[in-house]
């Protein structure tokens, strides 16, 4: 499936615009990556994406479809959001969180059946928590919980994933883990946005980078394209290395700030 | 604020020196209080709601200058009756809180007080140099010797009322218990004294049951303790009351309880015996003068066969005595009947 | 394990009318099982007044408390998830300080009870109505509705003192006294025939939609990326559980505690899934109310007021349950 964003423009307050005339898309088996300094308009982006907010002006499009013309269930059954990890309140199991995402599926009085959790399996598998889903949701650690809340969104049948920030809260060990899950996701055909603070995980694992400024998008493209110096250093204020590995890998790193 | 202060000290001062000229009395009040009354008293305020009537059984009500009354806190509550005896009911009525400043105006020469109500402000006017008698009447005992207490500081004519109450209630409650001397214990009127509410029932500490047992009836509700009791249907059923008495304020009338089904099994009802006491000016199932009343009406009621007394003439009597009221036909009707 | 949790909410939800049956059998009047069962089936040979006892004090009495314990129960859980927060009670948005204020205006104004029912309904309605109508200008988030709450029962608070600064001492002080402490004395057929209509609707609405209350646990924007309504589900659920606890605090008067300790005692019988959580919470709710009321009406010759028992329960059973979980946290770090 296909995400495109359309000049979209969203402000809080009016006057000061929190998204300028954004524009972008993302394409099936496609992982991309949004990065920009904080405050930059990433989060209200994506709920603009998610059709949690309406924008101002501009559209989103699915498929070369409005989303507004999807009812509020019918986007999610397509578009799977994955929040930040955050201390839930109960403590549910594994299980009944990815269970939970089956609710586009549900009706007002409706109750899961069989069909249900056999999708809830198939998620927890995908993500490689089967195991683990008697589990109290709030005995699990930072990757396992990011991991569940993937599958849930694969439980609500989405095939495009909104990530917001997956990577924070996360050891390295942990974040490979979850990026290694999504370039899985994606080989299979998923579209996958992801919003991030690490530049190096989008030279790692994503397939297309878009830098965001102020709430306007000042380029996209592959990942190395996109993140040269230059372009890091008006995003956060401060000057970067781009490095070589002897493995062709890439990295960036703030330059010499001692 | 400087000025109010030596201008109370100066009249406080006067005050003093005047009053020792006049002749002190020294009472004890039913707070085992000893307080020096200076006499005459002309000017009298009365908290203590029910005290309020023992003035008026005393002929000493023009002296009144600021009184509680027990269940009326407005003009509006007040019953037509009580604009006959006390034309300034207007003036004088008042309500709430007694608030000091307020005392120290009208410069009363004694404050009449219920000790368990209102024992922090007797403290602190008795600190201020007024008299106060504060009364605890739980008892028809007690309440003789709250009149006669009263009484005291009046002198004359009210020690003359005081102590003629003191006969008629003896000779009423003696009448009573001489009619019932034949009657067996197991045919004793077993009563249910309810209060505002129909499970509502007067505990065996409360002045009720006391009068209950001067007019020869025993209260179900005995075994209870404190105040007003809340209690099920069960409990009543289990008690079956001979006699349901409803006292004479509250929402509850004898209907309520007639026309009830759930109320149908007691033997109360299925007897017909549910009354409520009448009313003309105080309630008289608590301690004022006309609980007098409530003994005879009581009796009268619980023993319609046995008992002598003519409550008419009682009645009668006690309203031109005490309250220097005649009645008329119809009000000595409405106050006689069960 | 979740076999487990499955089979014990059965039990629970079944012992329920075993209570209920039990309850019908204890009292100040002793009857003979045989004579109570008679008197149920509606068979002759039994005496009038145990057949009145029976069927007139005792079975509307424990209904009430049965609908009361379970409308408690049910949306003290309800709004405790609406909310995402454990420590919310049935009575968070003024529905108690309202019905309280009505039921005093109404016992100065010396109405039946059917009076002080209806005022103390439609009072209890009155300040929910404020704190929703607050909560819709600024924005409808539970913060903002929590904080309304407070306010408006901070007012009905003080309305309440006005009342009883202006009663009669003798009559009519007394009765509200009385009536704040909760209590089922009055409890009849007439009375309480409102109560049950609202407790069926209501509750069958609440456990209808138990599962979709798992959903709104989490944050407003996840709920809705997943496809739930999430203003309009809130208000439907916060009407549902007002009037459920508005019809029980008109007949019952103030009954504190069961709205917000028996939903931890369900969440820790069976976890946290509203899915068995609501059922288990209205049983147990149920349950425990009848068990009270019992002794309410049993234990001495005069009634307690069952507000007291439920506080003296609730009270060392909430410390304790706040000990566990505090206990239950510090594992899981």
């Amino acid at each position: 499936m296909r995400i495109d964003a359309d000049r979209l423009s969203y402000a809080y307050v009016r006057g000061r615009d929190v998204l300028r005339k954004v524009s972008f898309s993302v394409g099936a088996g496609q992982v991309a990556f949004l990065l920009g300094a904080n405050g930059c308009g990433k989060t209200t982006l994506v709920e603009c994406l998610a059709g949690i907010r309406t924008p101002r002006s501009g559209k989103v499009l699915l498929d070369g479809r409005s989303l507004e013309q999807y009812a509020l269930r019918e986007r999610a059954r397509r578009i799977g959001l994955v929040p930040q990890i955050h201390e839930p309140v109960y403590a549910y199991t594994v299980f009944d969180i990815v269970l939970m995402g089956r609710s586009p599926h549900l009706g007002l009085f409706a109750r899961p059946g069989r069909r249900d959790r056999m999708e809830v399996r198939r998620a927890l598998e995908a993500v490689g928590l089967w195991m683990l889903r008697h589990r109290p949701y709030t005995q699990t650690s930072g990757g396992e919980r990011q991991l569940a809340l993937i599958a849930r969104g694969l439980a609500q049948g989405a095939t495009c994933l909104l990530m917001d920030e997956p990577a924070a809260h996360l050891d390295p060990r942990h974040q490979h883990d979850v990026f290694r899950v999504v370039t899985q996701l994606a080989s299979d055909g998923f579209t996958v946005l992801v919003t991030s603070h690490h530049p190096n995980n989008a030279l790692l694992y994503g397939d297309s980078a878009i830098l965001m400024i102020d709430g306007a998008v000042v380029a996209q493209g592959s990942p190395e394209s996109v993140l040269t110096a230059e372009h890091l250093e008006a995003t956060y204020g401060m000057p970067f290395e781009l490095i070589h590995g002897p493995n062709g890998s890439k990295a960036v790193l703030p330059k010499a700030p001692r | 604020m400087k000025r109010g202060m030596l201008c109370f000290l100066s009249v406080c001062t006067i005050a003093s020196l005047l009053s020792l000229a006049a002749p002190i009395i020294e009472v004890t009040d039913q707070m085992d209080q000893t307080v020096a009354v200076s006499t005459p008293v002309e000017r009298i305020v009365s908290v203590y709601g029910m005290g309020t009537y023992y003035l008026y059984a005393l002929g000493a009500s023009d002296r009144l200058v600021r009184a509680w009354y027990v269940g009326v806190k407005t003009i509006a509550q007040a019953p037509e009756e009580m604009f006959r005896f006390e034309p300034h009911l207007e003036e004088l009525l008042t309500s709430g809180d007694p608030s000091i400043e307020e005392m120290i105006a009208l410069d009363p020469d004694l404050i009449l007080v219920d000790g368990s109500r209102h024992g922090a402000f007797a403290e602190q006017m008795l600190d201020l140099g007024v008299p106060v008698l504060q009364f605890c009447v739980e008892t028809p005992e007690r309440l003789q010797e709250a009149l006669l207490l009263v009484a005291e500081t009046l002198g004359g004519e009210a020690q003359r009322r005081a102590a003629l109450f003191g006969e008629s209630y003896h000779r009423i409650t003696a009448t009573v218990a001489e009619d019932l001397a034949l009657l067996a214990a197991a045919d004793r009127a077993r009563v249910l004294f309810i209060g505002t509410d129909l499970l509502r029932v007067a505990s065996g500490d409360m002045y009720q049951t006391l009068l209950l047992e001067a007019a020869g009836g025993s209260s179900v509700s005995a075994e209870l303790s404190g105040s007003w009791n809340e209690v099920s249907m069960e409990q009543v059923l289990l008690w079956n009351p001979d006699v349901i008495i409803i006292p004479p304020y509250g929402p509850v009338q004898p209907s309520d309880i007639l026309d009830d089904p759930v109320w149908q099994s007691v033997a109360a009802v299925r007897d017909g015996r549910v009354h409520r006491m009448p009313r003309y000016i105080a309630p008289m199932d608590t301690p004022v003068p006309e609980s007098l009343l409530g003994v005879a009406w009581l009796a009268s009621v619980l023993y319609p066969e046995q008992v002598s007394i003519d409550l008419a003439s009682e009645v009668h009597a006690f309203y031109a005595t005490y309250y220097g009221m005649p009645l008329s036909e119809e009000e000595l009707e409405a106050l006689t009947r069960r | 394990m979740t076999g487990r949790r499955e089979s014990s909410a059965w039990i629970l939800v079944a012992l329920a009318p075993v209570v209920f049956l039990a309850a019908l059998l204890v009292g100040r009047f002793g009857i003979r099982f045989t004579d109570t069962f008679r008197a149920l089936l509606g068979l002759g040979g039994v005496e009038d007044v145990f057949r009145a006892l029976v069927l007139q004090v005792r079975l509307p009495r424990v209904l009430a408390a049965a609908c009361i314990g379970a409308n408690l129960a049910a949306s003290g859980a309800a709004f405790q998830g609406l909310f995402r927060n454990p420590l919310v009670d049935s009575r968070i948005l003024g529905v108690s300080s309202g019905a309280a204020f009505g039921a005093a205006v109404a016992l100065l104004a010396s109405a039946g009870w059917l009076g002080v029912q209806v005022s103390a309904f439609a009072f209890a309605l009155v300040a929910v109505g404020i704190v929703c109508t607050i909560g819709s200008r600024l924005g409808s988030s539970p913060l903002v509705l929590v904080i309304g709450g407070v306010l408006v029962s901070a007012l009905f608070n003080a309305l309440l003192g006005l009342t009883k600064y202006v009663a009669d001492p003798l009559s009519t002080l007394p009765a509200i006294t009385y009536w704040l402490l909760g209590g089922l004395s009055t409890a009849r057929w007439a009375s309480i025939i409102p109560l049950l209509a609202v407790t069926v609707l209501g509750v069958t609405f609440l456990v209808a939609v138990r599962w979709r209350l798992n959903v709104l646990t989490l944050s407003d924007a996840e709920a809705t990326a997943m496809g739930v309504r999430v203003r309009g589900f809130r208000w439907a659920v916060i009407l549902v559980g007002t009037v459920l606890v508005a019809a029980s605090v008109a007949v019952g008067g103030m009954i504190g505690w069961i709205g917000l300790v028996v939903p931890h005692l369900a969440r820790a019988w069976v976890g946290p899934d509203h899915g068995r959580m609501i059922p288990v919470s209205i049983a147990v709710g149920a349950i425990i109310l009848m068990v009270l009321d019992s002794v309410a009406r049993s234990a001495m010759a005069s009634e307690i007021p069952l507000g007291i028992l439920t506080g003296l329960i609730g009270v060392p059973a909430f410390f304790l349950l706040f000990v566990r979980f505090l206990s239950q946290r510090e594992s899981t770090r």
